[in-house]
C-alpha cells in the first residue's frame, strides 16, 4: 500500500473490527492491433472468487500458536 | 501506546505451500482525510528447512496489550487459504475458519509480457496485490497525471496470469 511518509499508524487490536476483502484481478487481453498496441490490456477488478476445498496447512479454526519473546536474530529487543 | 518486547512465533508449511503474514495497522485519526483507515504491513520472517517441511518464524516488533491483528495467507498452486489471527500475550489465536479461494484466469496462453495498468486512482483504498507464484508483492509506482491533475499509481502485471489482491475494510 502506498501512503504518505508521515502518516502515523498503530497495530489494530482485538477491539478493531476489520474484514478481509478478496479482490479477483481478471486481466482481459484484447486482440492486439497496430492502432492500440500500447493499450490493449484491460484489468477488471471484481470482488468475486471461487471457493475451493480446504488446503492442508497446520492452521485451522481455533488453533493457538505459542508466541515467544524476542525479535529477529541479532536484534536487541 | 504500550510498547512491549518484540515477539515471534512459528508455523510450518508443508511442501508446495508458501505462507505470508501481514499485520493490520490502523491509521491515527488526524491522518484519515488522506489515508485509508486500515493498511497492512508484511511481517519479516526467517526460514528453516526440515525435510519437506519449511518452518517459518515470524517477527512482530511492536506487540500491543490489546493484541495485533494478523492476516495469514497460504499460497499453493492455484489456491490461497486466508486465515485471520490475533497475537495477544504469548499466543496467536486463529480467529476465523480458513477461507480457500481459487484464482480466476480468463486467458491462459504462453506469452509472458509486462503491461502497465492504472492502479489506485483513489489512494484511500489499501489494495495489496500479490504474485501467487513468488508471494512477492506487486508494488505500484506513483506518477502525476497532468491531464487529470491527480497522483496515480501504475503496476506492471503479466497478462494471461492471475494475481491475488485483497484489502482491509472496517468490519460491520
Amino acid at each position: 500500500m502506498v501512503m504518505g511518509k508521515n502518516v502515523k499508524t498503530r497495530p489494530a487490536g482485538k477491539n478493531d473490527k476489520v474484514d478481509i476483502d478478496v479482490i479477483s484481478l481478471v486481466q482481459i487481453v484484447e486482440k492486439e492491433t497496430e492502432k492500440v498496441k500500447s493499450n490493449n490490456t484491460k484489468t477488471v477488478v471484481t470482488n468475486s472468487a471461487k471457493i475451493q476445498g480446504i488446503l492442508s496447512t497446520d492452521l485451522d479454526l481455533g488453533v493457538v500458536i505459542k508466541a515467544e519473546n524476542g525479535g529477529r536474530p541479532g536484534q536487541s529487543r | 501506546m504500550d510498547n512491549m518486547q518484540s515477539k515471534h512465533f512459528s508455523i510450518t508449511d508443508p511442501q508446495g505451500v508458501n505462507t505470508v503474514i501481514y499485520q493490520v495497522n490502523k491509521t491515527e485519526k488526524e491522518f484519515l482525510d488522506s489515508a485509508p483507515k486500515y493498511t497492512v504491513e508484511r511481517l519479516d520472517h526467517t526460514e528453516e528447512l526440515r525435510g519437506n517441511l519449511n518452518k517459518k518464524t515470524f517477527y512482530v516488533d511492536n506487540p500491543q496489550k490489546d493484541g495485533n491483528q494478523l492476516v495469514i495467507l497460504s499460497f499453493a498452486n492455484d489456491k490461497v487459504v486466508i486465515n485471520s489471527g490475533l497475537l495477544i500475550n504469548d499466543e496467536v489465536r486463529i480467529t476465523k475458519r480458513p477461507t480457500p479461494f481459487k484464482f480466476n484466469t480468463l486467458y491462459s496462453e504462453e506469452e509472458l509480457e509486462y503491461k502497465d495498468f492504472d492502479y489506485t486512482p483513489n489512494l484511500k483504498r489499501s489494495i495489496s496485490i500479490i504474485d501467487p507464484e513468488t508471494t512477492e508483492e506487486v508494488k505500484p509506482t506513483l506518477y502525476f497525471d497532468e491531464k487529470t491533475n491527480e497522483v496515480k499509481g501504475k503496476c506492471k502485471l503479466k497478462p494471461y496470469k492471475s494475481y491475488f489482491a485483497f484489502e482491509i475494510r472496517e468490519g460491520k
